[in-house]
């Protein structure tokens, strides 16, 4: 049983980092619709509960550029020359999209939990032990 | 968009000079086109700068002095492996010949290095050896060619692929995503029918063939009496008919191991490697009939004293390589009838 444990620990940070992966775009496109530069966006990330490193970020953000989803300005206003991200129309209308389709997972993944949870017997009527013909 | 100044002049003078994040933002931008580079390096010193101040600022709050060396160090650390980065920066993780090419370059490499290299080898030692060298170093020769040969296909091939992972032509993008996209049921590979073929097997005839071509075209200076200097090993009059023939089956039947090795256990290799077999078969079914195996002027010269009429020995000889043949006959039947039994 310990040992089981440990792996589990082991496969971890694996699965969740898997799970995360595409939430940081949904989680950008959402927060820089109040335009917004890499280190201030990763604080607000941070406050927000999305864990993010900035390796990943600064990169992403690049893509998402080329991508037309966000657009960019050099601030130079203040001493310190920084370039601010925005997202576009297009950005907006993919948010949109993503958000409904983390929506539809969440209600999926609900349903999917509960209803198992429910069932004492996980391999009951609705799934027949396999047998192999 | 305004392009970027960057605070500070990027190339320092001397090495000195240099900052921790001069160096960091070098390797972190590395790779990228020029206009990208000053723009992405502007916006790391700017985010360097900022986590440098966040941390000053932290710091004197907690009443603990920290050097701007030792703030700028943490800050870095913070932001990771700048090689990482650089990659992330460019698209493309820390590989020669990524996934969307590789299967490409696996097929490529498996269609030209079992045909290329043996093909040059094999030419090579052909052309030494009519040249008139002797087998065994004709041997060797070929050998190095055709591991020279697969050395440099291998490298071209890779160094072609690695272009076209890192190239960033329109067209090459559209012939990568094209790579994977037309897959269907349709193309699914036929299993090979037959039992698999013990690949020993396969490559010990090959050898045999090769160095039993090497020995004929060897016999024809002597063979190990070349110092007697009586002329070919085999008889002349027969052999001069009968020895490109013969070399030409044998060579078929090298090809005809490689197709094996690549379809399995067939009936119609069997069927060719019999038939092969029965041509080579015919001059010795002709010396047991009367004709001489062996050159009579080289026998004499080793046994002087012997009686010239006697065709024991071209018998015997004759009747163990028709032996050989026989056998090698009755085992391709049974292969096909194991494999039949098997499927």
């Amino acid at each position: 049983m310990a040992q089981r444990s440990a792996d589990l620990e082991d496969a971890l940070p694996g699965h969740l980092q898997e799970l995360r992966r595409g939430t940081v775009v949904l989680a950008c496109l959402a927060a820089l619709r109040q335009p917004g530069y890499g280190y201030a966006l990763l604080g607000d990330l941070e406050a927000a509960g999305i864990d993010v490193d900035a390796n990943t970020l600064y990169p992403l953000l690049r893509r998402l550029e080329r991508q037309g989803l966000l657009t960019s300005t050099w601030n130079t206003d203040e001493p310190r020359p920084r370039k601010f991200y925005a997202t576009s129309d297009a950005g907006r209308e993919l948010l949109t999209r993503l958000h409904a389709e983390w929506t539809a997972l969440d209600a999926a993944l609900r349903s999917l939990v509960e209803h198992a949870s429910a069932s004492t017997t996980p391999s009951s009527s609705t799934h027949p032990p396999r047998t192999d013909a | 968009m305004t392009t970027a100044n960057s605070a500070r002049d990027p190339k320092p003078d001397t090495e000195a000079c240099q900052t921790l994040t001069d160096r960091y933002v070098a390797v972190a931008t590395r790779g990228l086109p020029e206009e990208q580079r000053r723009d992405v390096e502007a916006e790391l010193r700017a985010t360097v700068a900022d986590m440098v101040e966040a941390k000053l600022a932290a710091a004197a709050d907690a009443a603990d002095p920290a050097s701007i060396e030792d703030t700028e160090r943490a800050a870095l650390r913070e932001l990771g492996d700048p090689e990482r980065l650089a990659d992330a920066y460019r698209d493309s993780g820390p590989y020669l010949i990524g996934p969307t090419v590789y299967r490409s370059w696996r097929q490529v490499l498996r269609t030209l290095l079992p045909v290329v290299p043996p093909l040059s080898g094999g030419a090579t030692m052909l052309a030494r050896l009519l040249a008139g060298d002797d087998p065994i170093s004709a041997l060797l020769f070929g050998l190095w060619v055709a591991f020279v040969v697969a050395c440099n296909v291998a490298l071209w091939v890779t160094v072609v692929f690695a272009w076209v992972e890192r190239s960033d032509s329109p067209d090459v993008a559209a012939m990568k995503q094209d790579a994977g996209a037309d897959w269907d049921v349709d193309r699914l590979p036929s299993v090979p029918t037959g039992g698999r073929v013990p690949t020993g097997e396969a490559v010990g005839s090959i050898v045999a063939a090769l160095l039993t071509i090497a020995f004929l075209l060897w016999q024809r200076d002597g063979g190990p009496f070349a110092g007697l200097d009586a002329g070919p090993l085999l008889d002349p009059q027969v052999w001069d008919l009968w020895l490109p023939v013969v070399v030409v089956v044998l060579a078929a039947g090298v090809v005809l191991e490689m197709v094996r090795l690549r379809v399995g256990t067939q009936r119609w290799v069997a069927v060719a490697a019999i038939a092969l077999n029965v041509v080579v078969a015919v001059p010795f079914v002709l010396v047991l009939l009367g004709q001489p195996l062996l050159n009579v002027e080289v026998m004499d010269a080793l046994w002087p004293g012997r009686d010239a009429a006697d065709g024991t020995l071209d018998a015997a000889l004759a009747a163990g390589v028709l032996l050989v043949l026989g056998w090698d006959c009755v085992e391709e039947v049974r292969a096909v009838d194991a494999s039949h039994r098997s499927a």
